[in-house]
């Protein structure tokens, strides 16, 4: 992921833009924190009245003040409750949206990214770093408008009562909040160096676990966990950084509790002697000078708290900017499908690399797709034939070229209206951890349960369904582990069929099925095929030989169009291909029933 | 998830920081002790400068200076201290536990896998360590300096004057009784939290792991719209659980004002009637904060103990699931004379919910013969190859592997490592680690000379290729190298495997996902691999068949051999 290097106001106006829509909630809060500021001061006052008082004598006067004290008390513990909830509503519903925002970005993300990156180590980030932002939200953003304001008044409030005896009871300030900024500078790049070491931590987790067989069979218990172990040292260095810095922190804010706290009882002891001022004043000004000390305690956290969101937050700032796929969701023109429409896609010219630096993956690929026919693409592995379905699918973008998907160039299409017309069965077969009716109906979300029996029996996955525990009901586990590769892939095909999309494209649909399973899909799609433009990746002969037309692909290139005879008869590549073919059928022991 | 914490789940929590308990408990109880006696010291301050103030007498302004003075600068070096210690310790503690938890996760039993998702372990791993960390740098912390404070709150008011600390316990009481009130319920609304969390987390991963089909099928808006109903359901549960914060807060901040006000009533009403000195007024207004506090947010600091409580249990549970054991079932033999080198003797295998997988099979591969494995899928066939890799133990019958002085000394043993030891596997996708090729390789031998890997990359016939690419053999090969196609994962998987040099052979349908034109290089890499070695393949390709010397088609768990004439 590129490195972006946010300015303090940068990363404020993309805070602001998920505050905006809660701000109301922000305001009521901070509104609360004012009114809490006020009555702090008033309570300071009467706390001066009520200890004047009772050393005078005066009980009338007394009883009065602490009746209004205790409706003042009352009073604000509401307001304090309230300024909680507003706070609540506004941090919980941002960071809400925040994670929504995050889950949907990453649903429009390139598959180019996805692909780049590991899934656990998203998640664990985003994780983390959404928690960072809700503490932020909720405790750290308000505080930062409460604390200095509280400051300010209470400091007017003592200077106002006075002001020798609070300028050199707060002299340390300035001090304390240089040392503040001096000890928190670091933080923001340890916070960092931890949040990075937390991925790559997931990463070898991940790995462990997905590739936990491999690892025992080949004994790798030992070296994975000293990889593991040499990240956890890291990042106990890094931590024990910032413990540093913490524990360094603190003294330096006990000094500063204390020093304001002693300078004002020496003074004011003094000033009390001498009758310049009374003891209540003296209690009132010290419960004033809480008022700020918290404040001097909190505002250096603060800054090392907002540092810290820099980091803590980047990761999922950067996630944000990474560029979806150009989906194109202005355009809202129909797809029509025309049967008497010259073709269904148009290749012109097309080149395409994976990386911006690496070897072609396809050269200058020209051809036609005509409705309603069924095309097998065929080569080697590596000449680029999965590739075309992911340009087809909008997947990845051509480099150089232009395609064509329902007669007009991909690029000014809306991508989410294409796919609905593509139903598309690729080689990995993936499963989501829900029920196997469910993961059938993804192809068709309001599907009946008839439909997807029928979808199932077509891709002869009915019967192993049946046998299944739970049948339709049973819950597939993360990336289909109680399923063999031959069910997963019925499966997949099930809800292709679902879709039932005009264009049909296949990425090798029967490599994990035996001979039986292969033969009966084989019958389905030939009955499919009859209203619908189908393309196969295939190296069965049988498959290949059902094609209205071939397309013989290698190294990135189309070396020949036709049909079986033509190809066998002027093409050297199929000739090759086909001769391999037969190879491989020639050892066939003796019993093997004939296809 | 439980309810309530037992016993077990504090020794399971402290045991984390067994080796460390001295210095630990020296930080923590260091620490809570200097912050607590800092609020005490002021308290004693204010009484001083108070008397110092009403009774004219500046011997008592002395001693607030002084006590002031060594409050600051003593606090100040013993915080910086205790605090740092505390934390490595805690810090060391956690390093260990995870170090521990990945040693044990890498040697649990394959099952553990298919019913657990690797989200899930993996929000164990991070947010579980992350809440039990919090118990020792924090959450412990704040219950050991809460009973500093309050207790010596108390014991500083017992001495100041009884009467009052009597009446400030019985109102701290009062205080605790109002905490419990409103944190009642808290625990449930916070692991509730914390489970819709980590259902966000799953999701998040489901929607990455199948993003071609989100973007293929409709089924965007749906997982969108099923997001953010839990993330609104996450937020309610945030909402309940911060509302009951919110409560505490406000009613602790009544509590404190209302007492301190009402000892000042108190107060007055003595001081009045010229009984007490107003210095020792103040001072115990002061305290009261300690004793306010104590009984305040003892129950929340303790109750904060209930996360990482659950946290160490769960992580215990997974220190506790049992390994792999290590003695497997697989009896490896070692003889000149014996040339039946894989005898599997009236095996049974049933999964935990016991649906039959294999019936009684009894199979026999010879020193250096090539056994083809077939049949439907679904019908044991994996289950055989894991039996033989040991991982999965059988329950009923005898597997044997024979080898010919392949290791002296030894006659016969059953250890799980040393069968690995002399056993390669090709599953039909080959699985690549994150990191180099080189590396990816040299996992067939650790400590593999530079040559070595080289060497057995030439002879996969992945050399070239490797050769082409931008970064060579320190190309990364991406999660599970998805930066590679099929065809060259497989031939880096069999480099591994040539590296290795195991005498016997694997495969699960090594080349059923490759076309026939890198089929046919696949071919050669296996070729060298398997030459001279004795040979298990599962293959549904008639094709494979031919280079068999024997082929065992299993159908409804039972084997049927098919033993071909050598020609």
């Amino acid at each position: 992921m590129k490195k972006t290097n946010y300015t303090e106001e940068g990363i404020a106006k993309w805070f602001y833009n998920y505050i905006k829509p809660h701000k109301i909630w922000l305001i009521g809060g901070i509104a609360l924190s004012l009114i809490i500021i006020f009555v702090e001061v008033v309570l300071a006052y009467y706390l001066k009245q009520i200890i004047d008082l009772a050393l005078e004598g005066e009980k009338g006067l007394f009883i009065q003040t602490v009746l209004y004290m205790a409706g003042i008390i009352l009073f604000s513990t509401a307001i304090i409750y309230f300024n909680r909830l507003f706070l609540i509503q506004f941090a919980g519903k941002t960071t809400k949206d925040i994670r929504v925002a995050v889950y949907s970005h990453l649903s429009n993300i390139s598959v180019k990214y996805i692909e780049k990156n590991n899934g656990s180590e998203i998640a664990a980030r985003q994780n983390s770093g959404i928690t960072s932002i809700e503490a932020f939200l909720r405790y750290q953003m308000p505080e930062l408008f409460f604390q200095p304001l509280r400051f300010l008044v209470a400091f007017a409030c003592m200077l106002y009562i006075d002001w020798k005896l609070t300028l050199l009871s707060s002299m340390l300030v300035p001090l304390a909040i240089f040392l503040g900024n001096k000890i928190s500078k670091p933080y923001g790049s340890y916070y960092n160096e931890l949040n990075e070491r937390q991925g790559s931590k997931g990463r070898i987790i991940q790995d462990a676990i997905s590739g936990l067989s491999i690892l025992k069979i080949f004994n790798l218990e030992g070296i994975f966990a000293q990889k593991h172990a040499s990240i956890i040292d890291q990042e106990v260095n890094t931590s024990l950084k910032i413990f540093k810095l913490n524990s360094l922190m603190e003294p330096v804010q006990v000094v500063l509790r204390l020093m304001p706290f002693v300078l004002c009882v020496i003074l004011g002891g003094y000033l009390i002697t001498q009758d310049v001022l009374t003891l209540g004043t003296l209690m009132a000004f010290l419960q004033l000078q809480n008022y700020i000390i918290e404040p001097m305690n909190k505002i250096p956290h603060l800054i090392r708290d907002v540092r810290g969101i820099e980091g803590a937050s980047s990761y999922i700032r950067e996630l944000l900017n990474e560029t979806i796929e150009n989906v194109n969701e202005t355009d809202s023109s129909e797809v029509h499908i025309d049967s008497s429409s010259e073709n269904v896609i148009k290749f012109n010219n097309v080149s395409f690399r994976y990386r911006d630096e690496g070897e072609p993956v396809l050269n200058n690929v020209t051809f036609d797709i005509a409705p309603n026919k069924m095309y097998a693409l065929v080569g080697a592995n590596g000449s680029g034939k999965s590739t075309i379905f992911k340009l087809i699918t909008g997947l990845y973008s051509v480099s150089h070229g232009s395609i064509e998907v329902f007669n007009r160039p991909l690029d000014e299409r809306n991508l989410n209206t294409i796919r609905q017309h593509i139903s598309l069965v690729s080689q990995d077969s993936h499963m989501f951890p829900m029920t196997v009716a469910e993961n059938i109906a993804i192809g068709l979300p309001e599907a009946s349960t008839e439909l997807i029996r029928n979808a199932a029996k077509m891709a002869n996955a009915h019967d192993f369904i049946m046998d299944l525990p739970n049948q339709y009901d049973t819950i597939v586990g993360q990336d289909g582990m109680n399923l063999s590769g031959g069910q997963k892939q019925r499966i997949s095909i099930a809800r292709a069929l679902l879709k039932n999309a005009p264009l049909i494209l296949l990425d090798e649909p029967t490599s994990a099925l035996d001979k039986s399973a292969e033969q009966s899909l084989q019958k389905e799609l030939d009955i499919l095929a009859d209203n619908r433009t189908v393309i196969v990746i295939a190296h069965s002969l049988s498959t290949i030989m059902k094609a209205d037309h071939i397309i013989v692909m290698n190294q990135g290139e189309v070396v020949g169009i036709g049909t079986h005879e033509e190809l066998l008869d002027n093409n050297l590549v199929y000739h090759q291909l086909y001769k391999n073919q037969i190879a491989s059928h020639d050892v066939a022991i003796p019993g093997d029933v004939a296809n | 998830m439980k309810k309530t914490s037992t016993l077990k789940d504090y020794i399971a929590l402290l045991q984390i920081i067994k080796p460390r308990t001295i210095p630990f408990v020296i930080g923590t109880v260091g620490h809570g002790a200097v912050s607590a006696s800092i609020y005490i010291m002021i308290g004693l301050i204010m009484k001083f400068m108070v008397d110092s103030a009403v009774k004219d007498n500046s011997r008592y302004l002395t001693y607030a200076i002084i006590l002031s003075l060594a409050t600051a600068v003593g606090a100040g070096i013993l915080l910086y201290a205790f605090n740092y210690l505390r934390n490595k310790c805690a810090k060391h503690a956690m390093a260990d536990l995870q170090k521990k938890v990945f040693t044990h996760i890498e040697h649990l039993p394959n099952r553990y896998f298919e019913k657990h998702h690797s989200g899930e372990v993996i929000s164990k791993l991070s947010n579980d360590i992350g809440s039990i960390e919090n118990a020792f740098t924090s959450n412990i912390y704040m219950i050991v300096f809460a009973v500093f404070f309050g207790m010596g709150s108390i014991v500083s008011m017992f001495i100041l004057d009884w009467r009052f600390a009597v009446l400030f316990i019985a109102i701290g009481a009062l205080t605790s009784y109002v905490n419990v009130f409103f944190s009642r319920n808290l625990r449930k609304i916070n692991d509730k939290l914390l489970e819709r969390l980590g259902k966000l987390t799953e999701k998040t991963i489901d929607l990455i792991s199948g993003i071609v089909l989100v973007k293929m099928f409709p089924i965007r808006k749906k997982f969108i719209q099923q997001y953010s109903d839990l993330s609104e359901d996450t937020f309610q549960s945030y909402k309940d659980s911060q509302r009951k914060n919110a409560g505490i807060e406000s009613m602790n901040f009544f509590i404190n004002w209302g007492t301190y006000v009402l000892t000042l009533v108190i107060g007055s009403i003595l001081f009045l009637s010229n009984s007490r000195e107003f210095g020792t007024i103040i001072a115990i207004g002061q305290l009261l904060n300690g004793v306010t506090f104590l009984f305040g947010s003892i129950n929340t600091f303790i109750g904060n103990l209930h996360a990482p409580l659950a946290a160490a249990s769960r992580i215990k549970a997974i220190l506790e699931e049992e390994t792999e054991h290590l003695n497997g079932s697989v009896v490896v033999r070692y003889a000149d004379n014996n040339n039946e080198c894989i005898v599997l003797k009236d095996v049974s295998f049933d999964y935990d919910d016991g649906t039959h997988v294999l019936d009684n099979i009894n199979m026999l591969v010879k020193q250096g013969e090539i056994a083809v494995l077939s049949g439907p899928s679904g019908s044991g066939k994996s289950t055989i190859i894991k039996i033989l890799t040991g991982l999965v133990p059988i329950k009923h019958g005898e597997v044997y592997v024979n080898l010919k002085q392949f290791k002296s000394g030894l006659s016969s043993e059953t250890s799980v490592l040393q069968l690995r030891n002399v056993i390669s596997y090709i599953p039909q996708n080959a699985f690549l680690f994150d990191t180099t090729i080189r590396e990816n390789i040299s996992f067939g031998r650790l400590g593999a000379t530079n040559d070595e890997i080289i060497m057995a990359a030439k002879e996969a016939h992945a050399h070239d290729f490797i050769m082409s690419l931008p970064d060579q053999y320190d190309t990364m090969v991406g999660s599970n190298g998805v930066l590679l196609s099929g065809g060259q994962k497989q031939r880096i998987a069999i480099a591994r495997c040539i590296l290795k040099n195991a005498p016997i052979i694997l495969m699960d349908e090594a080349t059923s996902s490759l076309d026939p034109e890198t089929e046919a290089v696949v071919q050669k890499a296996l070729a060298t691999l398997i030459e001279g070695k004795t040979v298990i393949t599962i293959t549904h390709k008639k094709e494979s068949y031919g280079a068999a010397d024997v082929i065992y088609t299993l159908a409804n768990g039972t084997l049927k051999e098919d033993r071909m004439v050598i020609s």
